[in-house]
């Protein structure tokens, strides 16, 4: 699903560069559920940017659900970002002017003609997602009345809305307690195993690292092994499949 | 994206920035309503009142003159505008019809008007002849012939069978009907009886007429090959001699089938045509009376009665309605019945003694043209209060009705059908005097060809007449204004512009999480850029609109303030704007490129702004 190879990216602040990641090479395959861990800092962020085609600034090569990302055209990579991965941010990210129902549409405002189908079929397909996040009831309601956890189950449901093949989450529950924190970790989970759906989770939360199926390391920038109980498979400069 | 879907958007995010939206589009209202409210403003001076007194593709000409030691000469030899000038006008490429106009050559004083002023007033006459088919439009316009006929169609007609049977302006029609007269019918081809002597032949008729038993009549041949279809040649009755020339006269059966003025005379040979019918008054004094009823006069030759016109048992007959008994001079009672001379004035007169006679001798304003329509007043010809007066025997008083309005009537004097005045001036001056002409206007196809035309009739001699040079002028004028202040509407837009685009850029900045947003769940630089764009041209279209609509209002106003505070001036036009769809469009579509112009740089930018800097920062 995600093959990187010798991925370098360096931000020039002030003509200051600052190389966040060298050379990383990382290889996951279809279905799986992946911690992508570090201190702040480390890069984790920019290389989840880097996989969901957010950032075209660095250099290497980038392999997204068989499809090389690097040097598509804006328009393509748009279709990409719409159809194949889907974003949870920490901040959850929901359009505070808008109902839930229509946050979750939203990705389907950016469909090619004639792809998305009428608003009927899209308000059923938002609530029939909602439904699977437990907020069925809440279509109507704005963001600003909802819990920390409701909105980043509403944020899950926007990204699934599209029927991606990765989920790409940016420390999901760094914003939510503990009991949340597990709701919605737990929702993740069941999605990974019961749809298939491929899933990296950015966080520096050991305890939500270890729920993974897989945790890589990036220290300084490089991918190193992971020393815990789990077992990095993916080493600085060298990437497996 | 699709547009529709975009529109939601933007729809919804015009809702949530209502003020920003509203105070940005302030200035572009003003700038559009500006721009709609002096364009439609010039276009309606423009078509309301220039085009009304010469029309773009009408120009009048006369002869240029040059000023050699104190006297000016004229560049185009006077005996040359005659006929043959008006051909070779016609043959110029790009004219479509010539209408010559012709100056009175003789002194004249008017009098009368004592039943609308209060006193009989008096004043040296003055006035050309134009040809009828110029003004007939302009005439119905004026006299709003088309309401007349409305209301007329929802009434039932009263049957008559003398005019004064029939209301005030109605008239008894041949069907035996009231109607209402239609002044502007009036004024057509008029054949007023012009005297002439038999000793000087043709010299004192109009071209194409001779003097035929002391009468000028249309010329023909013995065979009549020159009279017109309906028409025969004939000789005077009673009449012998050099002096008894042949005349075109129309057949008829009845006295119906000829002008009022005129009878069914049977001849000797048993044709009928139609003949003026002579008459007579009391005395010669008749002719000052300030009764009207007091000109009937008695026909000649013909009774009431089935009697001989000798015999002592004849009951007299008068004039026929709308005829009176012109006497041959001021000193004959004798002459013939005709109708009075019709008579245009022009607007500016009206205008002239409503905001300065009426005030100065304590009258009373004139309020619109209604009033004086179908009033009259008399003429003394060859008499003056300035030159040196003709013979007794050569003036004549004659009948004159005001039957319209035109701004192509003489300013500062009256304007008849140009056959009466070419008869007039052959009767007084002399043949050449009818048969030249003072000014041309020319017609043209199309408002393009007008220039050209002017630098061709140059270079013959002639210029532009006053009248026609100060509407070129005023037009030239009307047209820097129009720019000039379509230039200020356009720099208010500008800033405006300017202001949209800041007002962008303040929304693209706290947009900015909003478009990270989109951009994470699929959407592209373009779908961010037709956002705001779309945005933009709603604000345009919006202020356009609106613009549009303060425009209208103010032209509304304008409408009321001229009708309000400017009624002393009974010819300003009661819109003074023209609404052309152009200009409404114009108006919105140049505030929505400017919308979307000012929107340009902050839409490119929202459009390149990094989703992946925007939603980790």
């Amino acid at each position: 699903m995600i093959r990187l190879e010798d991925i370098h990216k360096t931000y020039v602040v002030d003509k200051v560069g600052n190389h966040v990641l060298r050379g990383v090479s990382l290889a996951v395959a279809e279905g799986e559920f992946v911690a992508l861990m570090g201190a702040s800092g480390s890069g984790k962020s920019t290389l989840l940017n880097i996989i969901g085609a957010l950032d075209q600034d660095y250099t290497g090569r980038a392999q997204i659900a068989g499809q090389e990302v690097k040097g598509l055209s804006d328009r393509a990579l748009s279709r990409f970002r719409n159809r194949t991965v889907a974003y949870i941010f920490q901040q959850f990210h929901l359009l505070p002017h808008l109902s839930v129902l229509e946050n979750v549409v939203m990705p389907s405002w950016f469909a090619r003609s004639g792809e998305a189908g009428d608003d009927k079929a899209l308000a059923a397909k938002a609530t029939a997602v909602l439904d699977k996040v437990g907020l069925r009831h809440k279509v109507r309601a704005r963001p600003g009345h909802l819990s920390g956890g409701e909105k980043q189950r509403v944020a899950i449901a926007r990204a699934l809305f599209n029927q991606p093949k990765l989920l790409l989450c940016d420390e999901p529950t760094g914003a939510l307690d503990s009991d949340t924190t597990l709701k919605v970790f737990e929702l993740i989970e069941r999605l990974n195993a019961e749809e298939g759906l491929t899933v990296l989770v950015v966080t520096h939360e050991r305890d939500i690292a270890e729920r993974c199926r897989r945790i890589v390391r990036i220290v300084d920038g490089a991918v190193v092994p992971d020393p815990g109980p789990m077992t990095a498979t993916a080493t600085a400069g060298a990437g497996d499949a | 994206m699709t547009l529709s879907r975009a529109m939601r958007v933007v729809l919804g995010n015009i809702r949530r920035n209502k003020r920003s939206f509203i105070l940005s589009s302030v200035g572009l209202i003003i700038g559009v309503a500006t721009l709609t409210f002096f364009v439609s403003l010039g276009m309606g001076v423009q078509s309301g009142v220039l085009n009304k007194i010469y029309p773009v593709n009408q120009i009048e000409i006369e002869p240029r003159t040059v000023g050699i030691v104190g006297i000016r000469e004229q560049l185009v030899d006077a005996a040359r505008l005659d006929a043959d000038m008006i051909a070779e006008l016609k043959g110029l490429p790009d004219v479509t019809r010539v209408y010559p106009k012709l100056r009175s050559k003789l002194q004249a004083r008017l009098w009368g008007g004592k039943s609308l002023f209060g006193f009989a007033a008096r004043t040296e006459a003055f006035f050309d002849g134009l040809d009828p088919s110029l003004v007939q439009d302009e005439l119905q316009r004026v006299e709003r012939v088309d309401a007349k006929r409305e209301r007329a169609a929802l009434r039932r007609p009263q049957a008559c069978k003398r005019d004064d049977e029939c209301p005030l302006g109605q008239v008894c029609g041949a069907e035996g009907r009231c109607g209402d007269i239609e002044y502007w019918r009036r004024f057509a081809g008029h054949g007023i009886a012009v005297p002439c002597r038999d000793a000087d032949g043709d010299a004192f008729c109009p071209p194409g007429e001779a003097c035929s038993g002391g009468v000028c009549l249309p010329q023909c041949g013995e065979d009549g090959a020159s009279c017109e279809p309906g028409s025969i040649c004939v000789s005077p009755i009673d009449c012998a001699g050099d002096a008894c020339r042949p005349h075109c006269a129309s057949q008829c059966a009845a006295d119906g089938d000829c002008p009022t003025s005129h009878g069914c005379v049977a001849r000797p040979d048993g044709a009928r045509v139609c003949e003026r019918l002579a008459c007579e008054l009391p005395d010669a004094n008749a002719q000052f009376s300030d009764r009207l009823g007091d000109q009937a006069g008695r026909l000649l030759g013909r009774c009431a009665n089935a009697v001989s016109p000798d015999s002592p048992a004849c009951e007299p007959l008068a004039c026929p309605d709308g005829t009176y008994c012109a006497g041959a001079s001021v000193g004959t009672a004798r002459g013939y019945c005709e109708a009075p001379i019709p008579v245009l004035l022009s607007p500016v007169l009206l205008e002239i003694f409503n905001s300065s006679v009426a005030s100065s001798l304590g009258m009373q304003r004139i309020d619109g043209t209604d009033a004086m329509l179908g009033f009259q007043f008399r003429m003394q010809l060859g008499d003056s209060y300035f030159a040196a007066d003709l013979p007794v025997e050569m003036q004549a008083v004659k009948r004159t009705e005001i039957v319209g309005f035109s701004q192509k009537a003489m300013e500062f004097g009256v304007t008849m059908p140009l056959s009466v005045v070419r008869s007039l001036n052959a009767r007084y001056k002399g043949r050449a005097a009818a048969d030249t002409f003072d000014t041309f206007i020319l017609e043209t196809r199309g408002n393009e060809d007008v220039s050209s035309l002017i630098a061709e009739v140059e270079g013959w001699g002639f210029t532009l007449s006053r009248k026609s040079e100060d509407a070129r002028k005023a037009a030239d004028l009307l047209f820097i204004l129009t720019v000039v202040f379509s230039f200020i509407s356009v720099v208010i837009m500008f800033v405006a512009a300017v202001n949209i685009m800041h007002t962008f850029l303040t929304l693209v900045t706290e947009r900015r999480y909003e478009i990270g947003i989109m951009r994470a769940v699929g959407a592209a630089r373009a779908d961010i850029r037709k956002l705001f764009l779309l945005e933009a041209g709603v604000l345009g279209v919006f202020g356009g609109v609106l613009g549009n609509a303060v425009a209208w209002g103010a032209s509304r106003l304008v409408n009321w303030a001229a009708a309000e505070y400017l009624q002393g001036i009974p010819f300003k036009p009661d819109e003074f704007f023209l609404y052309d769809w152009r200009v409404l469009l114009g108006g919105v579509a140049f505030a929505w490129l400017f919308c979307v112009l000012g929107a340009w740089l902050p839409a490119n930018r929202a459009a390149r702004l990094d989703p992946a800097v925007v939603l980790t920062t």
